[in-house]
């Protein structure tokens, strides 16, 4: 067994329950004291991988300068991964459940009695979220109608495009 | 408030006098939120932790609920006095071990705490005493209000409030209670219990311990889903359950002293023999035999007040209450010395165990019994 964070031979495991699953890292001695790994109680297992994420990323970054081409499966807001996200079970940013939409959807399953949110909404959001969304509709239904040579429909849905966003332009005002 | 008059006062859960604790001792409502547009804290570059933190902290410092509170940047205390914290459950033990850019705020009874840059960028927490989720749920609730308006939350219409962890989507709701079940792990039947429990979707731990294995009798329960269901319909179920959990250790009480009690009275006598004289104590043992007091005090063995003298007792020998006891670090062997001290400092007054006769009108077992509790099959 190798050490999850310099490789060497681990010596230890440790195995923290979080939401009713355990998960397990195994480290050698001088990485767990390192990481203050001594109280089992004391350590949260995906904060000690995402240090290790984030230093690797950084040195990564630092030796590929350049060869910097934008992977798909990259958050562009924070840098995150799908495979961080694999790694770590944990998201970088809340643009990260755009980005990886898909794989948050299979977990979530597993996690939750639903996949939908039914609970509490904030004030004031409520509205902005529902003409955010329209907005994203009639985008779609937009590109759709030209895609589909329905320029009639386009025309209208442009006109109905730009009305709402003028309306969401002065509302912000 | 400062650090030291935090520590000197006992939290208003521990004080609640006039409500019933005895079996359900803390209500817990936790909510996870976090701004939009930058990184969750586990991942954000320490700069960017602190700009994060220069937004939250003063905000919510400055809420009402908050006057005279306590309000520190984490990287200004040392471990000893984050641990103190962390046993007073007002921050977390994943917070502690962060360095800078966090920061906490708790109100002046303790009953209200705020975390910045924990797992997530805000976690608040509210505690009350006993069976009272829904008044822990509007406390928070309350403030959320007002900081939603002024912070710019994570949210989206599908999955709720945007969390770190996927395993707290939805509406970042994690409502918990603090049981103390004595009298079912002494009649061996905690293990049917929590399994059944288990089987509902909840999460049981011991409090200090995974699974059944716990210190002094302490459980916790709590929701593990977050998405999909209303925070009401969580709470409700929860509740539910505890409150069954709940009668199913009462009658528990009763059938003890009813049917053994003899074997009761001396258990409840030597470990009040014991705690008075014995000269260490290593956790595990001191809350075994606090855990019996607090069982003895809730059936009439000791005067009012026992209880809340055991609750304030098991915060005040944890490892790092010990320490800023004694004013310094303390190797291991030495703590159970000064534990020991504590202890027998605290019930010099509380007399030896009372003669009880139980009163066979007290109650009878509940009737409309839901929780499916099976035969062990071990
Ligand atoms: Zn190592
Ligand atoms: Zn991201």
């Amino acid at each position: 067994m190798k050490c999850q964070i310099c490789e060497q031979e681990a010596t230890v495991t440790y195995t923290k329950i979080v939401g009713g699953k355990s998960q397990k890292i195994h480290l050698c001695g001088l990485c767990a004291d390192d990481k203050g790994v001594t109280n089992v109680e004391n350590f949260s297992i995906a904060d000690i991988l995402m240090d290790k994420v984030k230093s690797a990323g950084a040195a990564g970054a630092a030796g590929a300068a350049g060869a910097d081409e934008v992977r798909q499966d990259t958050c562009s807001d924070c840098g995150f991964t799908l495979d961080d996200l694999r790694k770590i079970g944990r998201l970088g940013c809340s643009s990260c459940y755009e980005v990886f939409g898909t794989e948050v959807q299979s977990m979530i399953g597993k996690m939750h009695k639903g996949t939908t949110h039914k609970g509490k909404v904030p004030k004031g959001m409520l509205h902005a979220i529902q003409q955010k969304e329209q907005l994203q509709e009639l985008e779609r239904d937009f590109k759709a109608a030209i895609k589909d040579e329905e320029f009639e429909l386009a025309g209208e849905l442009k006109l109905k495009l730009l009305a709402l966003k003028e309306l969401l332009e002065q509302e912000e005002v | 408030m400062r650090f030291s008059t935090l520590v000197k006062h006992p939290a208003d859960w521990m004080t609640g006098k006039s409500k019933d604790n005895s079996v359900v001792i803390t209500s817990r409502i936790r909510l996870a939120r976090n701004l939009s547009g930058v990184s969750y804290p586990g991942w954000a570059k320490k700069a960017e932790r602190k700009s994060i933190s220069d937004m939250i902290f003063p905000v919510v410092k400055d809420l009402p609920e908050m006057v005279k509170g306590f309000a520190q940047d984490l990287s200004e205390l040392d471990s000893l006095k984050k641990q103190v914290l962390v046993e007073r459950h007002l921050i977390s033990r994943e917070q502690a071990a962060r360095g800078e850019g966090c920061a906490a705020v708790v109100n002046r009874k303790q009953s209200l705490s705020l975390m910045v840059n924990e797992e997530d960028h805000l976690r608040m927490q509210s505690i009350s005493a006993g069976l009272r989720l829904r008044d822990a749920y509007d406390l928070l609730d309350g403030v959320d209000k007002q900081l939603e308006t002024k912070l710019n939350y994570a949210y989206n219409t599908k999955l709720g409030y945007l969390t770190a962890c996927p395993t707290n989507l939805g509406t970042g709701m994690r409502a918990s209670a603090m049981l103390h079940l004595p009298a079912l792990v002494l009649s061996d039947q905690i293990g049917q219990v929590l399994q059944a429990v288990g089987k509902i979707g909840l999460a049981v731990r011991g409090l200090f311990g995974e699974g059944t294995e716990s210190l002094g009798d302490l459980f916790q329960i709590s929701n593990q889903s977050t998405l999909g269901e209303s925070e009401e319909v969580i709470i409700s179920r929860l509740e539910r359950v505890i409150q069954q959990v709940a009668s199913h250790e009462k009658n528990a009480r009763i059938k003890m002293m009813e049917e053994e009690p003899d074997l009761l009275t001396d258990k409840i006598g030597r470990a009040y023999g014991q705690l008075r004289y014995a000269h260490m104590f290593d956790s595990k043992e001191a809350f075994t035999h606090i855990s019996i007091i607090r069982l003895g005090a809730d059936l009439g063995y000791f005067p009012e007040g026992t209880m809340q003298l055991c609750d304030s007792l098991m915060m005040e020998i944890q490892p790092a209450h010990l320490q800023l006891y004694a004013g310094k670090e303390l190797e291991p062997e030495k703590r159970d010395v000064i534990r020991a001290e504590i202890i027998r400092d605290r019930l010099q007054n509380t007399k030896p165990p009372a003669n009880v006769i139980l009163n066979k009108e007290v109650t009878s077992p509940d009737a409309g019994d839901e929780l499916p509790i099976e035969p062990s099959t071990e």
